[in-house]
């Protein structure tokens, strides 16, 4: 940060790609900046802070719930809007996120641009099957939020390029979903092991299953093998039991080398196991 | 992009323009300082340093009306917010009713924690004058207190909504 020398306040998104792509100054999007404020280096010569776009609705278009990147976490863990969809996964998800006054800073787009480990988001939004829209130089693209992880994403986002919007498909509004986290406190940013799921029942049978486990890698696993065993199955006790043991089985082929590996599976296993019993029981 | 606000630094020193405690000001703040430094050393020292890494809650101040880790804001990003610190919500000789409700309730030992606490409690009365006891664990669990157990400071903001909702204060 020693060797800062602007610091700009844009008041559109078409200003602050601007100058996040001006080749004269290394430059750095801050919002929230909880995750990225205490490590910032010292070759960042501009901050473009982002604060005051106007990024911070909750609305439903298409039939699609859109979620501006600046929201901040406690105005999603409060939306009426985020609390109808997917049993109100994002307000519980959001709620669970580190302290009070972390919630009231730290945004979604921040969340999910900064991949981390601890980040709820991430690992979330990937299991209700969103969306982001990302603004760069040359205009708006949307891409699934998977891809926004993967090592050959064209953008580097906060750097030349900031996420506007999180989209979360209309069919999410019906779906069973959860997102659990296991950590020493609930106010503990740090957790052993978290998971986001989300899933339809229609007639009674599985649909489109998301299995997303967060904590054990910065970025969220994908659980395909989980998926598959639940997908257009009635759900009963031998699927859930297959399916947990396909859940372990898909976290040992990664290889994570997470301290206590054994330990955190079989948490992220048992989170999986109540979420389908809750879906069985009828209880989501 | 003529009229954004883009500030330039002279010798590693920004001069920012805030609004603190209603008044306006203007404060010359180093490019790598966070807002906390910055506004202890133009003598708010209310609002205090604790862990200084955003896990304790000691340096809550209000920016534009929610409460915030000041610790975790470069000092550079202040310009043009509102600040409310300790100091703009009640002196010794004119405490606000929450100030009152944490002396009746004992929830001040040391004090270290009671300025951020307070921050906290003000907000969480605006949003909700009843706020449940649930209501009350989640806002303030941001806020470290390492003498009095919390008990003490659940039965504070009790007592301050009680004080506020009579005085139809804010």
């Amino acid at each position: 940060m020693k060797n800062l020398k602007y610091c700009c306040f844009p008041k559109t998104v078409e200003e602050a790609v601007k100058l996040l792509n001006d080749k004269k100054h290394k430059s750095i999007a801050v919002a929230g900046g909880t995750l990225i404020a205490k490590s910032i280096g010292d070759l960042i010569e501009q901050y473009v802070d982002i604060r005051y776009l106007p990024l911070k609705d909750i609305k439903v278009s298409g039939g699609d719930l859109i979620i501006g990147a600046l929201c901040a976490f406690d105005e999603i863990d409060d939306n009426p809007l985020a609390k109808k969809w997917a049993s109100g996964v994002l307000s519980k998800a959001a709620s669970k996120c580190s302290s009070q006054l972390v919630r009231n800073m730290a945004t979604i787009g921040g969340n999910i641009a900064k991949p981390h480990s601890f980040n709820i988001f991430p690992a979330l939004l990937c299991a209700l099957n969103a969306k982001v829209k990302v603004a760069f130089l040359k205009g708006t693209e949307i891409y699934p939020m998977e891809d926004i992880y993967n090592t050959d994403f064209p953008h580097k986002l906060g750097s030349n390029s900031i996420i506007t919007e999180i989209i979360i498909p209309a069919y999410i509004k019906k779906c069973a979903a959860n997102y659990e986290k296991f950590a020493k406190t609930q106010a503990c940013w740090e957790s052993y092991a978290s998971c986001a799921f989300s899933l339809s029942l229609i007639k009674g049978k599985v649909e489109k299953p998301r299995v997303f486990v967060g904590s054990l890698s910065p970025k969220p696993i994908r659980l395909e093998a989980a998926e598959g065993i639940v997908s257009n199955q009635k759900l009963s006790s031998e699927i859930i039991e297959e399916a947990m043991e396909a859940f372990i089985g898909n976290l040992d082929i990664l290889k994570l080398s997470t301290v206590n590996i054994g330990f955190k599976k079989e948490v992220a296993s048992i989170m999986f196991k109540r979420f389908l019993l809750s879906v069985l029981e009828g209880k989501i | 992009m003529k009229n954004m606000n883009i500030l330039k630094s002279e010798d590693g020193l920004f001069e920012i323009a805030l609004k603190i405690n209603g008044e306006n000001k203007k404060f010359k703040v180093k490019n790598n300082e966070f807002l906390l430094d910055a506004l202890r050393r133009y003598g708010y020292k209310g609002a205090k340093k604790g862990c200084d890494s955003g896990d304790c809650g000691s340096c809550a101040i209000m920016f534009n009306g929610k409460p915030v880790l000041s610790c975790m804001m470069p000092a550079v990003t202040a310009h043009g917010g509102e600040i409310v610190t300790i100091e703009g919500i009640g002196t010794i000789e004119k405490p606000h009713a929450i100030q009152e409700a944490y002396v009746e309730a004992g929830a001040v030992q040391c004090g270290f924690c009671t300025p951020g606490m307070i921050i906290v409690t003000k907000h969480l009365l605006e949003k909700k004058p009843s706020p449940s006891d649930e209501d009350i664990k989640k806002e303030l669990d941001g806020n470290l207190c390492r003498c009095t157990g919390y008990v003490s400071q659940i039965k504070a903001v009790r007592i301050a909504a009680k004080k506020m909702k009579k005085k139809g204060k804010k």
